[in-house]
């Protein structure tokens, strides 16, 4: 006999409280003062040894131990291995096989199996399934990598699709069909300055002939198209032509039939930037002439802004220019005012970007707000640890809006394509014969002892 | 409950106390004039038999009609009115303070001490104060507004005892006091039915007016048991478990132990009277000056 939850077990002995509570009444029974104590009858009262007594003791000794046992969960091992199965039910899933989801098929394999620690996924994570036809297919893709492999489970089966990589000991079985094309993107970064995405594109199985297009409002642009060899994703850094909301998603010419999941994403590309003119110095002028080849920009008095697009987050933000002003290294007209930037009134939005001559200060609030990046104006060292700072005379400076923000700038999605052939089905021996599962019988069990204990 | 609200307590009675008096039907000693029965002849209010007349009598005194049948001069004399000592006795022992907190017995007892007290105060007695348990402690009567509110500021600050010593305390008190007063006992009377006895013994000895209070709480007279030990609040090794309805059998034990007690009192021919914690002070103090004076 196995334990679903042996730890209980461990509260067996709790089992002997109401023969102590009976043996010493005095540890139970209410002390109540009373002076004329003398005066109760001292024959009739009492916990003597009575058969009602020891009847009641007897049946609340089993009662506590049935309660244990049914939460340890006893049963049989016939047949049925004490395995955890994990049942991926991504988007994967809705693959066509004969035409018909593999999804499907999935469950028809979890029906055969009989286990009861069936795993699946749903929006907070793994949990366990009581019926399996109530498993729904996900809406997204599952990161299969973060699967830990629990303790009390002999074996892990996992029932997946297997876009993905996965490494945990155990069988697995492999829903995918042979000969069937995956075609996805990856989407890593964008730079808001280059109007430039950073995406990683893959094809499973075969070789595939893309293309990617990029959507606003009003237009519809081919960025790529091209062939992809078969398991050899391809990073590809594009630019994007386009302003304002774009969508990026790819189009697959050579098998159009085949499903897809939804890897389109949106990025938001602001038309022009707002520089304030007093802000401009000999530093700012490099930056600016970077930027200005980049995107338009324009000069305002409430400070460096993008003209577009703040709804939608992308912004670029000085910090502690005003110090740079009192040492005239830049300035446009005296009559001008300044207007300091508020660094505490930062929000923080995608693609964020804080320049600042106060360092300390800006790395805590790039650490409270979670600033994507922050440029130092005074410092001449280049710092790489988080939060980096990118110092404006290095040469690199130029380099590193297209290169740098582009690459660190991961997004989570789709991991890389790795595929797994189909592995045996271990489940074939035995699956016929039925697990003894006392779960029942116990809870009758105990239904029958509280009738007697409120009877009694 | 503390000090200032049980002295604010007696003073809303003040006005109602006034007019109450005690006085027992006993020949009592004393000092000064009073409402008391006294052995001595005097200036009382009550006629108590003529003498014949001696040269120097006080011609007031004269009973003219008597001379009018007898033709001879006859003096009324008078009962002389005397005041007395008072003892309070207050049992402070454990098994008083039931239930624990401001209702309790004990606080009825210390209640009604400083009420009688009071009264007898006001009827010019010499009120003296005994507690029962821990060491003997007798404060000497006095009279006066002084020893009035020493007196009530001792029972006001009293705290419960421990065990109860009705027995030694009552031989020591029978050692110390020898004027013939009235004796008021509260107590719950809670002891073992001889050394009751033998306690009321040593207490009649010098023959004073005793008059004993049995404070009852409702609860003990009319109880409703729940599962549980009971136990003696000044003996907790001593305890008896309820496990079912045992009122019946309570009920029987509770009267025939009343009925020794009564048995006792009236065959030392003591004023007993049992009160309990819902009593009205008043109608109670009404009552017990009714049954004094018979």
């Amino acid at each position: 006999m196995s334990f679903l939850n042996p730890l209980l077990l461990y509260f067996l002995p709790a089992i002997i409280i109401p023969l102590i509570l009976n043996l010493f009444p005095g540890l139970s029974a209410k002390k109540i003062p009373f002076p004329l104590y003398f005066l109760i009858n001292k024959t009739k009262s009492g916990h003597g040894i009575n058969l009602r007594s020891i009847l009641k003791t007897i049946i609340r000794m089993l009662i506590i131990g049935t309660l244990i046992l049914i939460f340890a969960h006893p049963y049989i091992k016939t047949g049925q291995r004490d395995d955890m199965i994990i049942f991926d039910n991504s988007i994967y899933t809705r693959i066509l096989k004969n035409n018909v989801p593999i999804f499907n098929e999935g469950k028809k394999l979890l029906k055969q199996m009989r286990s009861k620690n069936i795993y699946t996924f749903n929006e907070k994570g793994l949990y366990p399934v009581k019926k399996i036809d109530d498993i729904q297919i996900m809406k997204n893709a599952i990161d299969l990598d973060l699967i830990r492999r629990p303790s009390q489970y002999n074996n892990v089966i996992l029932i997946s699709p297997f876009t993905q990589k996965f490494d945990i000991d155990g069988n697995m079985y492999d829903l995918f069909p042979e000969n069937f094309y995956n075609v996805g993107i990856i989407f890593k970064s964008y730079s808001i300055i280059e109007h430039s995405i950073n995406i990683c594109v893959y094809s499973q199985n075969k070789d595939a002939n893309i293309q990617i297009l990029a959507k606003n409002n009003t237009q519809d642009i081919n960025i790529f198209s091209g062939e992809i060899k078969k398991d050899q994703p391809v990073n590809l850094i594009l630019k994007i032509p386009l302003d304002g909301q774009v969508k990026i998603l790819v189009n697959v010419l050579n098998f159009k039939d085949s499903f897809f999941p939804d890897n389109s994403t949106s990025v938001y590309f602001p038309q022009k930037l707002v520089i304030n003119l007093r802000y401009k110095n000999k530093f700012l002028e490099k930056f600016i002439a970077v930027l200005s080849n980049k995107i338009p920009v324009e000069y305002s008095k409430k400070g460096l802004l993008i003209s577009k697009g703040n709804e939608m987050g992308s912004g670029i933000f000085f910090h502690g220019t005003t110090s740079l002003i009192k040492t005239k290294i830049f300035y446009e007209n005296e009559g001008d005012y300044i207007i300091p930037i508020n660094i505490r009134s930062i929000q923080k939005k995608e693609g964020t970007v804080l320049i600042s001559s106060y360092k300390n200060e800006a790395v805590a609030i790039m650490q409270k707000k979670r600033l994507d990046l922050a440029f130092d104006l005074e410092s001449n060292s280049k710092i790489l640890k988080e939060p980096e700072f990118i110092n404006m005379f290095t040469k690199t400076f130029d380099d590193f809006l297209v290169h740098y923000y582009c690459n660190s700038h991961p997004k989570e999605n789709l991991g890389p394509v790795k595929h797994y052939a189909p592995t045996s089905n271990s489940y074939t021996e035995n699956k016929k014969e039925k697990p003894k599962d006392y779960q029942k019988g116990l809870i009758l069990l105990f239904s029958i002892l509280m009738v007697f204990e409120l009877l009694i | 409950m503390n000090e200032n609200d049980f002295i604010d307590q007696l003073n809303s009675y003040a006005h109602a106390l006034e007019k109450v008096k005690i006085s027992g039907n006993k020949i009592l000693h004393g000092l000064f004039s009073g409402i008391h029965k006294s052995s001595y002849l005097g200036f009382g209010a009550d006629f108590e038999d003529n003498r014949e007349y001696n040269y120097g009598d006080n011609l007031k005194l004269i009973n003219w009609p008597l001379w009018g049948r007898t033709e001879k001069l006859f003096v009324k004399r008078f009962k002389e009115e005397t005041n007395t000592d008072i003892y309070i006795i207050l049992d402070d022992s454990l098994s008083m303070l039931y239930p624990q907190g401001s209702l309790s017995k004990f606080h009825m007892a210390k209640y009604l001490a400083a009420l009688l007290g009071i009264v007898f105060f006001n009827q010019l007695d010499r009120v003296g104060f005994y507690p029962l348990s821990g060491d003997p402690a007798l404060l000497t009567p006095a009279r006066g507004e002084e020893a009035k509110y020493h007196f009530i500021n001792k029972v006001a600050k009293m705290k419960i005892g421990s065990k109860g010593r009705f027995l030694s305390a009552m031989e020591y008190f029978t050692a110390n006091v020898h004027r013939r007063g009235i004796i008021i006992l509260l107590s719950d009377l809670i002891y073992p039915i001889e050394e009751l006895n033998m306690g009321l013994n040593h207490l009649k000895f010098e023959d004073h007016l005793i008059i004993s209070i049995k404070i009852e709480h409702s609860f003990e007279i009319d109880p409703v048991f729940s599962k549980g030990s009971y136990f003696d609040p000044e003996n907790s090794v001593k305890k008896v478990s309820v496990s079912t309805q045992e009122k019946k059998d309570y009920l029987k034990n509770f009267e025939k132990r009343n009925k020794e007690i009564r048995e006792i009192f009236l065959e030392k021919e003591i004023i007993y009277h049992p009160i309990d914690t819902n009593t009205d002070i008043l109608k109670f103090l009404t009552d017990l000056q009714t049954r004094s004076a018979l």
